[in-house]
């Protein structure tokens, strides 16, 4: 049997999450969690995601807040910022509740990737943590931005984020959320 | 010296609250633990949590805290993602108030992979430490899953549904020692 350490095999929990450890969890500076508004519209959100091993990611949960409104779109970008899967924009629907997405399988190998957010409405809520008021803490995680996306382009073009209010997105590897 | 990476020492405890499975997100929510613990919420009900090891674990002991109540019987296993059973406790009864209460299992070795760790209880008399997630759906991002059994011990390839109904999350685990 070979020394190598193996990364073939599936080895990561079946729901990955912006805000665990394999995300932005462990960063200093996140506050509570609750339903806030996405703080500017057509203002799409990069947040960073590490992979551990071979994951294939089937759908894509985020969790609305007390208000849903315009249209909200979820993908899954590669490191040099280009767009594996999404959703699309889609009504954001369902007020205090998840709402899943079925986006087309992609395979994932290890290493980092970012999970896109976008929503075009910005009195549309979602459950977010808060990180610091001069939105340090979101560029000292690794979070980056980019404005003026009606839905998530096929590129991405990071840019320094200013936002404080992070989402919780899941990303799922299972038949249900 | 080699140049191959050394496995790093995993931590001898693993259960709910910690990094290798949902405590991670879990940490941030307001979460506390009663004295008495919480009544397990329906019997022969299994809450599946998912975790990780990135190195072989050998399971040598399966735990859970007692509440100040102990009632029926209580069964704890690690399941394969596919919901293949690898090793479970057996059938228990639950035993000592306000403690740990341990089992020794069949001696499994993990290997390195993401699993699920479960516990099923036969009476909702029975409590244990535990808390509860805000709302379901924190379980459910987290990845925590269910499954209804028939009945005490875990058997293999039991069905796994969303917990889109529970909040509970017990305090139980396994040991990499005899020592909890």
């Amino acid at each position: 049997m070979t020394d190598f350490p193996s990364f073939d095999m599936q080895s990561c929990r079946p729901c990955l999450n912006t805000l665990a450890s394999e995300g932005i969890g462990d960063y200093a500076g996140l506050g509570s969690y609750s339903s806030r508004v996405w703080s500017t519209a057509n203002c799409a959100l990069y947040m960073p995601i590490v992979v551990r091993s071979i994951y294939t990611v089937t759908q894509i949960t985020v969790y609305n807040g007390t208000v849903v409104a315009g249209n909200v779109d979820v993908g899954v970008y590669d490191d040099q910022g280009n767009l594996l899967t999404s959703i699309g924009a889609t009504a954001q629907s369902g007020t205090s509740a998840l709402q899943t997405f079925d986006v087309a399988d992609v395979t994932l190998r290890p290493g980092r990737y970012y999970v896109g957010m976008v929503s075009t409405d910005g009195t549309a809520t979602f459950f977010t943590t808060i990180v610091e008021a001069n939105a340090s803490g979101a560029r000292q995680a690794g979070v980056f931005q980019q404005t003026g996306q009606s839905s998530l382009p096929s590129t991405a073009t990071f840019a320094v984020c200013t936002q404080q209010n992070m989402p919780q997105v899941s990303l799922t590897s299972r038949s249900f959320v | 010296m080699s140049d191959w990476p050394s496995p790093i020492a995993a931590r001898g405890l693993i259960h709910p609250y910690t990094p290798e499975s949902v405590g991670g997100l879990f940490t941030h929510l307001a979460t506390t633990f009663t004295t008495n613990g919480i009544v397990y919420p329906t019997a022969n009900l299994a809450f599946l949590f998912p975790f990780e090891v990135t190195v072989p674990f050998p399971i040598k002991t399966f735990w859970w805290f007692n509440g100040s109540a102990v009632a029926g019987n209580v069964d704890a296993a690690v399941f394969g993602l596919d919901a293949s059973l690898i090793v479970n406790a057996g059938t228990t009864v639950q035993s000592g108030t306000n403690t740990i209460q341990t089992v020794t299992p069949t001696a499994m070795l993990l290997d390195p992979g993401a699993y699920y760790l479960a516990i099923a209880a036969s009476s909702t008399s029975a409590k244990f430490q535990a808390t509860t997630s805000n709302t379901a759906p924190w379980s459910q991002m987290a990845g925590v899953c269910q499954a209804t059994l028939s009945g005490l011990p875990f058997t293999n390839g039991p069905t796994l549904a969303s917990v889109s109904a529970n909040t509970y999350i017990p305090l139980f685990g396994i040991c990499d020692g005899t020592l909890v």
